[in-house]
């Protein structure tokens, strides 16, 4: 990444870097010609002060042999001035002999220097001219500068030599001083031209390298705007809500303009998100999302194994305003998807959809498949069915409806709150729903199902809409439209049986019931995935009334339910306990020497624990733990009765609602009888009810749970 | 598409909300909502909308005089007839047909509102096995919104 990143970053400033480099060569090219050339004037300065001293030497030659001539003239012979004459001399040739072939010279300051030996014409000219002058003169000179003496005769010559030629010999090193200065001139001229070019083409160089610079800059500060521009024009047109979440699980600076619509909420970047998931979501989605998103930023979880983790991929909304078209059911899909930079997980990009068309229209189409399923399974079902029972279950039916209906008329007038109106509703439903299970009307059943679902919903509720309101009357409306065209069917299969003057094989009451009983138990385990084997002994029933036959049933259903779902383990826990795999459920009735009927169901299942009802309460949210720590066992048995109570953590279509033991107790008092509770952990719990239908409707808890025997008798109202 | 749901029923009762509200200042409320079968809570006038094309039926609401008069006192309406009466009526059921046009589009074709003082004569047929019957508050007077409407299979 790191590579691209670099190798993309040349590429993109490789021309500004090629000119950078051409800028700094050229002006180090330039630097060493300016080193060059200074050098050079530096020799030409030495050439030029050596031939301006050869102007003077010359003349001091000939001002020194003059003075010989004068002092020899009056007899006197000066020693100094021939030995000046000879260093004169000396120097003079040395120093012409060297603008003739290059050599060391002394300099001014009496050190040696380099001289370079002429090179243009003009220069050399005049340097062979003056040789040319100068060896006849120094051949002259000689003999005067090594004679200790007057000699007169090569004196006068010298002397003679130096009037004829010593003003020519002056000329032609003027000459060479003035060629030398001219040369040099035209150097430094050279040189400033150069130098100007130089700065020039520098300041051409530099002007490019700021101009292609400001340009990129310009171009590379249009793409990012360009960018923006289009992030901005992308977030405020897609109709996903699109946000990142920081590993301070706060909002980022960008996010799309639906998202105030979808989350119905104020979005501001850096606002923390959670809060505003909270106020969406049941408590219990929302701690399994911070969960989930907390696993996300774990660097060490891959992505694509918890997707399916995702609690929020498809989750129903509650709005938080009032008004009542936010207040219908709304779904939201959150998608997270991580942003990873050097395996370090950055940001979580998430998206957030508004899938309540999606859901409503599966929903829709789930109910019609529901629907047309209805038809051949019910047909089925209901030629299978016993006529007298079906009858009776649609009579019981339409009854508990109509009861359910007139507990709406009447809700105004009532006392009660929606709490207790729900309630009431979720008794009639859920005893619909077990008679409707036991024969095997599953259509019916799924639908009583999803009425209690949503009776749940609203007793949650303080507060119900006008909508929520109208939702009772609405879900009665479709179950007794449903019951009317079972009894539409049932009422043609009996003509149908008349006209052909068949008569369906009458069966008892016990029979019907036990086969009811049968599948019903088979049915709740193979959903609960435990093995139980049920025996009936339930022939005294047919010498009861039917109506309380049925009703017994109702009891049974609720029972057999609590049965395998609470009571009897798993096949596992059941070996662990030293149990045998299958779980067992008796339901029998006795009859008592004095004539009372007792209707018992017992399972060999794991008990009533009182801790676990303690430890439901306590988790229910309705009670503190110093409230259920004041109660005693027995009383806290007793919240099994309560209505919305269950030890189960989460409700499914066979149990966890929190109304059986509610509608049992409500059966027990319209029957009439005494309720018997017996149970030993890890053991067995019996249900025996005593029918008496004079006296008035009690639960007696007697219970093995402290391996005590006392009966205790409590008026249950 | 299976029946009416809760929120097409409410679209009606929004309706007579509304009126009050903007007639009176005070708003009216649902007091109960449940299933008749021929035994309407009919009151002393009534205003009725017959629908058809995808829906089936008839909506009636019906309204004590009490109430009706009441409801003109508040509107500073001195003229207090039956006639009168019967238009009140007549003006709230007008308002919900208004408002179902809106909501239901042209799938349900809404005929011009009729008003009838006493029981209606099409009582006795009626489009849903069950009608929903919601009474509505007002002040301490209690009318019904009888939505006895079936969409057509």
């Amino acid at each position: 990444m790191a590579i691209v990143n670099n190798t993309n970053t040349f590429n993109k400033y490789s021309g500004l870097l090629i000119a950078v480099t051409l800028f700094l060569l050229f002006n180090l090219s330039v630097l060493g010609l300016n080193f060059y050339t200074s050098s050079t004037l530096d020799n030409d300065a030495i050439s030029i002060n050596l031939a301006g001293r050869q102007r003077m030497l010359s003349q001091r030659t000939a001002k020194v042999l003059l003075t010989i001539q004068v002092d020899a003239a009056q007899g006197k012979f000066n020693d100094k001035n021939t030995a000046e004459l000879k260093k004169v001399v000396l120097l003079f040739d040395a120093t012409l002999n060297a603008f003739k072939s290059g050599g060391q010279v002394l300099g001014g300051d009496e050190k040696a220097v380099t001289l370079n030996k002429v090179s243009d014409s003009a220069a050399t000219k005049a340097v062979d001219a003056a040789l040319t002058i100068w060896q006849p003169y120094k051949q002259l000179l000689t003999p005067v500068i090594n004679s200790q003496v007057v000699e007169e005769s090569s004196l006068d010559a010298a002397t003679d030599y130096a009037r004829d030629h010593n003003l020519k010999l002056l000329t032609l090193m003027n000459d060479l001083t003035t060629q030398l200065e001219k040369n040099t001139k035209a150097k430094a001229g050279n040189l400033k031209l150069i130098q100007t070019i130089a700065l020039v083409l520098s300041l051409l160089l530099f002007g490019n390298i700021v101009f292609n610079a400001l340009r990129k800059l310009r171009a590379a500060d249009g793409e990012i705007e360009k960018a923006q521009r289009e992030t901005t024009e992308i977030l405020n047109t897609v109709k996903e809500g699109l946000f990142l979440l920081d590993p301070e699980l706060l909002i980022g600076t960008q996010f799309s303009s639906s998202m105030n619509k979808i989350l119905q909420h104020d979005i501001s970047a850096k606002v923390p998100f959670m809060p505003i998931l909270e106020a969406l979501v049941s408590a219990e989605v929302f701690s399994q999302a911070t969960n989930y998103i907390s696993l996300l930023f774990g660097n060490k979880v891959k992505e694509n194994l918890i997707l399916s983790l995702n609690p929020l991929m498809q989750v129903r909304v509650y709005s938080t305003t009032s008004n009542n078209i936010a207040s219908a059911p709304r779904y939201l899909s959150f998608q997270f998807n991580r942003v990873i930079e050097d395996k370090r997980v950055l940001h979580l990009l998430v998206t957030v959809q508004d899938v309540t068309e999606q859901v409503t229209q599966a929903e829709e189409l789930l109910k019609l498949k529901g629907q047309s399923n209805i038809n051949l399974d019910f047909l089925r079902k209901l030629l299978e069915a016993d006529s007298f029972q079906l009858q009776q279950f649609l009579k019981n039916t339409n009854t508990g409806l109509s009861a359910l209906n007139t507990i709406l008329a009447n809700a105004d007038k009532r006392a009660s709150n929606h709490d207790d109106l729900a309630n009431q509703c979720f008794r009639i439903v859920h005893s619909i729903k077990g008679e409707s299970a036991a024969m095997g009307l599953e259509a019916i059943e799924a639908y009583a199902h999803q009425f209690e679902e949503h009776l749940s919903l609203l007793r949650k509720k303080t507060n119900w809409d006008t909508q929520e309101v109208l939702s009772l009357p609405v879900m009665l409306s479709a179950l007794f439209d449903q019951i009317s065209q079972i009894e539409v069917i049932v009422n043609a299969i009996q003509l149908h049986l008349e006209s052909a003057n068949t008569t369906q094989k009458q069966t008892s009451v016990s029979s019907s019931i036990s086969h009811n009983l049968t599948r019903l138990a088979a049915q709740v385990s193979q959903n609960q995935n435990k093995n139980v084997r049920l025996n009936l002994s339930l022939a005294l029933l047919d010498q009861v009334e039917t109506k309380t036959a049925i009703q017994l049933q109702q009891i049974g259903i609720q029972l057999i339910r609590n049965s395998i779902c609470h009571g009897i383990e798993t096949a596992a826990a059941r070996a662990a306990k030293g149990k045998p795999p299958h779980g067992e459920i008796t339901i029998s009735t006795q009859m008592t020497p004095q004539g009372a009927i007792h209707f018992s169901v017992r399972d060999d299942g794991q008990g009533i624990v009182p801790a676990r009802i303690r430890a439901a309460m306590v988790a229910s949210g309705r009670y503190s733990i110093e409230m259920v720590d004041q109660l005693t066992d027995k009383e806290v048995v007793k919240k099994l009765f309560e209505p919305g109570f269950s030890t189960a953590s989460t409700a499914d279509k066979d149990a966890g609602s929190g109304v059986g033991m509610d509608l049992i107790q409500s059966l027990v008092n319209e029957i009439g009888g005494e309720l018997k509770i017996d149970t030993k952990p890890d053991v067995f719990t019996q249900f025996t009810f005593r029918i008496a239908q004079h006296k008035a409707p009690a639960i007696n808890l007697e219970s093995n749970l402290f391996d005590s025997t006392v009966n205790v008798l409590e008026r249950v109202t | 598409m299976s029946d009416l749901s809760e929120k097409d029923i409410d679209v009606f009762i929004e309706a007579v909300g509304d009126y009050f509200k903007k007639t009176t200042q005070e708003a009216a409320s649902v007091g109960v909502a449940y299933l008749a079968r021929n035994a309407f809570p009919m009151n002393d006038f009534t205003g009725m909308i017959k629908v058809s094309a995808d829906y089936d039926g008839i909506l009636y609401f019906s309204a004590p005089s009490a109430m009706l008069r009441h409801l003109l006192t508040v509107m500073k309406e001195t003229n207090q007839s039956d006639e009168n009466l019967l238009d009140a009526v007549g003006e709230i059921a007008n308002t919900i047909s208004g408002n179902a046009r809106k909501y239901f589009g042209e799938n349900m074709v809404i005929s011009i509102p009729e008003k009838v003082a006493g029981l209606p004569s099409s009582f006795n047929q009626q489009a849903r096995y069950y009608a929903y019957v919601i009474i509505i508050k007002w002040k301490h007077y209690s009318a019904s919104l009888i939505v006895d409407i079936s969409r057509k299979r």
